[in-house]
């Protein structure tokens, strides 16, 4: 179908006839500004195609104009395969449509209705008016104000009249209302069987696995009671065994038995025991009888003995008492013949001592006198010893040269030797050569020449005289004569000077003197040494007290001797000795005579001491040797020893005779030993005790067992756990089918899903097609992906990577929106349908770039497709190259409203 | 005087069916109790004084309290009979277990518990049982072996009472244990050796019976359960058997190959033909075969929906049973669109026949179901 004309009347804001015209094949645009009433004639191009006439829905009666109220009118000339048809219609009030076919008929009303519907592909609109729907593909071409934009939703009208040559393919993505339905009932089983998110179980496919779980769990439960069962009745078994066994008395009998045998066994050893001891107590007895009787006995006879041994030891006693007593008296005999003796060496001693007292008178007065003549004699050295030396030192201290003094005079005399010495050497030699008989009166400097006269040394002017000649004066030329001269002078000034001072005339009277005081020293130093020899240390003032003293000492001494003529010393001092070895003798021998009195005293004393002690021993001892003598006859004669043999004779034989029946009694003692049977005993009444309480455990215990097979019993446990296999195989094939079932319905959802993307893939091809070298134009390189109801999804401009639909801008979307547009109006071109492709303010994103190049491809398309461009932006539009339309006023019949 | 008894064994009281809900095992396990009062009343029409029970009296060695009691309800009721029951390998003699439980509770005169291996008098002296009761689920050594040395008074009729497997009777390596030497009557000089385990119906010699179980209780065992009536007239006469029906239930198994649509109404009909009490028939139907999902779904319709109902239950094993998807089931599922897309890459995989095939024959018999389902809605 092509457009040409389109004619309104009271038709919404036009309430005077108004016409479009007239459109040519290609690019047709209606400029004007807003309000001019473009989208209103879009409207009606709506109304008069696809509305009923009759139509009394709302969106025809807002065709009306608000203010008039008259019917609305439309005519429209449209050209179909090259023929050309007019189409009036009036809305509202007396509606009416007429469609005038290009070979002259004129259909009404329906009729008109029905044609132009075969004609133009679409559905009768409905009692709301025309849809999306009913409108099919020109819903989509037709694109109004503030619709251009965003994908074309195609509905199934339109998908259908894209192609039928798609028919099939239609189907093929559809699958009709059954294919869509299909994956639906599929889905709808999954979901019933698991969650949709994280398939897990639910529903029944859930409570079956539970319902395994429980089971599994009870007949675990069931075969652990099972097992307890059978654990308990074997044990019942094998508590009734031994219950039976203990039951059976037989070994209860055989040890009971075996008991009483041994008690019977026992109780005579035991009796036999008895008596041994008896008879044992009895020896015991006896054996101490006989001890007894032969203590007894033997008691006697050491009495016999002891009293022998007291009388034969008193004896002997009593013959040393009179032996010691004669003793003691020769003793005292003895001690008075010591004592006579004693006396006499002591007056011997008296006259000893007279006489050496009185040599040691003389002896002493002898000594005496000598050291005091010898003291005197040495007095009388002293003095002269002291007065030698006194002079002597008087006489050294006189001379004044010493040691020091000489030196001096000795160096002094050197240097004027030394000075008179250089004097001479640098004198003048005056030679005289005169015959010494001739040399009379000839002087030289005052002294006559010597004979032989030699030379004279002139250092200062010499004057000669010659007697009878006259005078010759000789003045030397010495160099240093006056530095010579006084030195010299000086020299000799010095060596007077020093000698002067020791009162010496020259040198060598100087060393005579000195040597003079050395022999007076030397005599000094002599008597000094005497002096020392005689008193050393200065004893000498001592000599004269002692002196003092012995001459009284002297005259001290007895008189008497004065009058007997004084003996040799020597001789006193033999008759002292003589005396004094007497005196000596005299002491040993009246001490030894005292020691011999006392020795003889102690012994005297010890032995009366003795004397006295045996005599007591001797007295009280012989007392009681009488009374023991005297008890033991009394004993003796009470019970004889004899008696007391016989006694003891008696208890052996009873003793030996009680031997003889312990013996025989330790031979008969019965074989089984006692502990061994007592062991025996015990152990058999354990064993019996044992049995009896373990029949009452084992009783209790039995009794406890068959209580919980009672209860094991209760439960059937053996068909419970038969029961609950077989729901549990019922559960779990219920589980497997439903786990199957879902294998199926995953492998079905799976290649339903394939097959669709498959086929979609197929069905869409001539589509993208299509668009794509419209979309290179725009968008070089780029991609579009669209879902099977031709609804763009998304934009990939770079490789794997796509963009969704919703995410692109608002020009970029619309622009494809267009071109989407084209393209399918390209194909309805492909099936002989060719449509018009209306775009009202369309491109009003777009910028001044992409609308060029959409003008570029809107002109292109416009070679074969019929374009309607509306809008109100005349100056943008122009560079569209498009044939542009006017809307003006007409004047015709058909356009009368009612 | 002719000495007559009935023989029976296995009657496992409280026996549980793993594999019919619970439903289905409250009518068979009351079918097995049923099945004493049957015999009971068949002793008192033969008139028969001793029943001679060789054998799993019940399932298990502690059965619940009301199992255990019904038995013994059931017996004292019949107070003419004397009931001669033996522990088997499903409830062996234990001391203090399930038979010293029932004792102690008190058995009715008329209930004897065989628990030891002892001879007894009955019938006033005309004959003597010798039982051999288990002491254990499993014993290497023959019970039986014992009554050889057994001497009784000459002029009784010995009659052996045991529960095993006879040697060479079953090469089954379970059934190997309680063995029973065939050759046992003639080596204990018995006239009749009463034996339980098998539970069909079979004779070993001429005096030596199974007499199976009086209700049927597996698809092993084919046909309904029954009792043996023996009659002896004096001793080393050959006894007279006679097996007496007391089974309420038919388990059948079935081994069935489909491949389409005219074997699944044949198996239909021959389902609904097995007998004329569906309403206690138990079929236990392996299946084999392709079918295409249409047919599947017939056979759904027929077999696992239909003949069902009409038995009182069906046992369907389908493991070699495959959906064979053909085009036109594709078609009908969608001649185009990704529904059949789908479907296609399912069949793929199938016929590719790697691990998966299974798991897409799966798929493709849902997709198939849920299509049709969807289609029948919106039609």
């Amino acid at each position: 179908m092509k457009l040409r004309k389109l004619s309104v009347n009271q038709f919404k804001r036009f309430t005077a006839p108004t016409q479009l015209g007239e459109l040519v094949d290609g690019l047709n645009l209606v400029v004007g500004p807003n309000e001019l009433g473009k989208s209103t004639l879009l409207d009606a191009l709506r109304a008069v195609l696809f509305e009923r006439y009759s139509s009394r829905a709302q969106p025809i009666m807002a065709l009306q104009n608000d203010r008039s109220g008259a019917a609305p009118v439309v005519e429209l000339v449209f050209e179909v395969s090259g023929a050309e048809y007019t189409l009036t219609k009036r809305f509202v009030k007396s509606p009416h449509a007429r469609l005038q076919c290009p070979d002259g008929t004129l259909l009404e009303a329906d009729a008109a209705e029905n044609k132009l519907r075969n004609l133009l592909g679409f559905a009768e609109a409905g009692s709301r008016g025309a849809t999306s729907e009913t409108l099919g593909m020109w819903g989509v071409l037709w694109v109004q104000q503030g619709q251009s934009f965003g994908r074309p939703a195609l509905p199934d009208s339109a998908l259908a009249s894209l192609s039928s040559g798609l028919e099939s393919e239609v189907r093929t993505v559809l699958g009709g209302r059954r294919g869509r339905e299909l994956p639906q009932v599929l889905e709808q089983r999954r979901g019933e069987l698991v969650t949709t998110a994280r398939r897990q179980p639910r529903g029944e496919h859930k409570d079956t696995i539970d319902r395994i779980s429980e089971l599994e769990q009870r007949l675990s439960d069931q075969q652990q009671q099972q097992q307890q069962m059978s654990e308990t009745l074997e044990q019942l078994a094998v508590t009734e065994a031994r219950l039976r066994r203990l039951e059976d008395d037989s070994q209860d009998l055989i040890d009971q038995e075996g008991l009483t045998e041994a008690q019977g066994q026992l109780d005579e050893v035991m009796r036999h025991d008895l008596q041994l001891e008896a008879a044992r107590s009895e020896l015991q007895n006896r054996q101490g009888q006989l001890e007894q009787a032969q203590r007894a006995q033997s008691e006697r006879a050491s009495r016999w003995a002891e009293l022998k041994t007291d009388q034969e030891e008193l004896r002997q006693q009593r013959e040393r008492l009179e032996e010691l007593q004669l003793r003691e008296r020769e003793s005292l005999a003895g001690l008075d013949e010591l004592r006579q003796a004693a006396a006499n060496a002591e007056a011997a001693l008296e006259v000893a001592i007279q006489s050496e007292a009185s040599w040691r008178v003389i002896v002493d007065r002898i000594s005496r006198s000598a050291e005091l003549n010898d003291l005197l004699r040495r007095q009388k050295a002293i003095e002269a010893a002291q007065e030698r030396l006194a002079d002597a030192q008087h006489q050294a201290e006189q001379i004044q040269v010493t040691d020091e003094s000489l030196q001096r005079i000795r160096s002094a005399a050197e240097i004027a030797d030394q000075a008179n010495a250089r004097l001479r050497v640098a004198a003048t030699r005056i030679g005289f050569d005169i015959p010494s008989d001739r040399l009379a009166g000839i002087e030289a400097g005052g002294v006559p020449l010597a004979d032989p006269p030699t030379t004279v040394e002139a250092v200062e002017p010499v004057v000669i005289t010659i007697p009878e000649r006259g005078r010759i004066l000789i003045e030397p030329a010495v160099a240093d004569h006056d530095q010579l001269l006084r030195a010299e002078r000086e020299a000799k000034l010095e060596l007077q000077a020093a000698l002067s001072d020791v009162g010496a005339q020259s040198l060598a009277d100087a060393q005579i003197l000195r040597d003079g005081r050395r022999d007076l020293e030397v005599t000094a130093s002599a008597a000094r040494q005497e002096l020392e020899r005689l008193a050393p240390s200065g004893e000498a003032p001592t000599l004269q007290p002692r002196i003092d003293e012995l001459r009284q000492a002297l005259e001290a001494l007895p008189t008497e001797e004065d009058t007997v003529q004084m003996p040799q010393r020597d001789h006193a001092e033999a008759a002292l000795d003589s005396a004094q070895t007497e005196l000596q003798k005299a002491r040993d021998e009246e001490r030894i005579a005292r020691e011999a009195v006392d020795e003889r005293a102690r012994a005297t004393s010890g032995l009366s001491v003795e004397v006295r002690t045996l005599q007591n021993t001797v007295g009280s001892q012989t007392e009681l040797v009488e009374r023991r003598d005297e008890r033991l006859r009394s004993d003796a004669e009470a019970v004889p020893d004899q008696q007391l043999a016989v006694v003891s004779d008696t208890a052996a034989q009873a003793v030996a005779e009680q031997q003889q029946a312990v013996s025989s009694l330790e031979e008969d003692r019965p074989a089984s030993a006692r502990t061994q049977l007592e062991a025996r005993i015990s152990r058999l009444q354990t064993a019996i005790g044992q049995r009896a309480s373990s029949k009452v455990d084992l009783r209790i215990e039995s009794v406890r067992l068959r209580e919980r097979i009672e209860v094991h019993e209760s439960a059937g446990i053996d068909e419970a756990i038969e029961h609950t296999q077989h729901e549990l195989e019922q559960a779990t094939r219920r589980r497997d089918r439903f786990e199957r079932e879902l294998e199926v319905l995953d492998l079905l959802a799976d290649t339903l899903r394939a097959a669709e993307s498959e086929a979609r893939e197929r069905y869409l091809a001539p589509v993208v097609n299509r668009v794509h070298p419209y979309l290179q134009m725009l968008f070089p390189n780029a991609e579009i992906s669209m879902d099977e109801d031709l609804n763009i999804t998304g934009m990939s401009r770079l490789v794997g990577y796509e963009e969704s639909f919703d995410h692109l801008s608002m020009g970029t979307q619309e622009q494809i929106a267009v071109l989407v547009r084209l393209a399918f109006a390209e194909m309805l071109i492909d099936r002989g349908a060719p449509a018009t492709v209306i775009l009202d303010d369309a491109l009003v994103f777009s910028d001044d770039q992409r609308m060029g190049l959409m003008f570029d491809i809107l002109s292109h398309a416009a070679q074969r497709v019929q374009i309607l461009v509306f809008t109100c932006r005349e100056q943008l539009f122009e560079g569209l190259g498009a044939h542009q339309l006017q809307i003006a006023s007409v004047d015709a019949e058909s356009l009368r409203s009612a | 005087m002719v000495f007559r008894f009935i023989h029976t064994a296995d009657w496992q009281i409280g026996k549980v069916f793993r594999f019919v809900d619970d439903v289905a095992m409250g009518g068979l396990q009351l079918a097995r109790l049923e099945a004493i009062t049957h015999v009971g009343n068949l002793a008192s029409e033969h008139d028969v004084r001793h029943v001679l029970v060789a054998g799993d009296v019940y399932d298990h060695g502690t059965p619940s309290t009301h199992s255990r009691n019904q038995v013994v309800e059931r017996m004292r009721a019949h107070t003419s009979v004397h009931w001669h029951l033996l522990p088997g390998n499903h409830d062996p003699y234990q001391p203090n277990g399930l038979w010293d439980q029932l004792r102690r509770r008190g058995l009715p005169d008329n209930i004897h518990a065989h628990t030891e291996s002892a001879a007894t008098i009955i019938e006033q002296d005309a004959a003597v049982l010798l039982p051999a009761p288990l002491q254990h689920r499993r014993t290497l050594a023959d019970p039986t072996a014992w009554m050889d040395n057994h001497l009784s008074e000459a002029g009784l009729i010995r009659i052996g009472l045991a529960h095993g497997a006879v040697y060479g009777f079953d090469t089954n390596e379970k059934q190997r244990s309680n063995p029973i030497d065939p050759a046992r009557p003639q080596l204990a000089r018995l006239d009749y050796l009463a034996l339980g385990d098998w539970h069909g119906e079979l004779q070993i010699n001429e005096r030596c019976w199974y007499s199976g179980t009086p209700e049927t209780d597996s698809f092993q065992t084919r046909g309904k359960g029954t009792v043996l009536l023996v009659e002896i007239a004096s001793p080393n006469e050959l006894p007279q058997v006679t097996p007496l029906s007391t089974g309420q239930y038919h388990w059948e198994s079935l081994d069935e190959r489909v491949e389409d649509l005219e074997d699944v109404n044949l198996l239909d009909n021959k389902l609904r033909h097995l007998n004329d009490d569906l309403n206690h028939t138990l079929v236990d139907l392996r299946l084999s075969g392709a079918l295409s999902l249409a047919d599947l779904l017939h056979f759904e319709e027929r077999i696992v929906e239909g003949a069902a109902a009409a038995l009182y239950h069906l046992r369907v094993d389908r493991r070699q049973l495959f959906p064979e998807p053909t085009d036109d089931d594709l078609d009908s599922i969608d001649p185009g669109g990704i529904v059949r897309a789908a479907a296609d890459r399912l069949r793929a995989i199938v016929e590719a026949g790697g691990s998966d095939t299974d798991l897409a024959r799966a798929a493709l018999h849902r997709l198939y179901i849920e299509h049709k389902k969807l289609e029948s809605r919106l039609r």
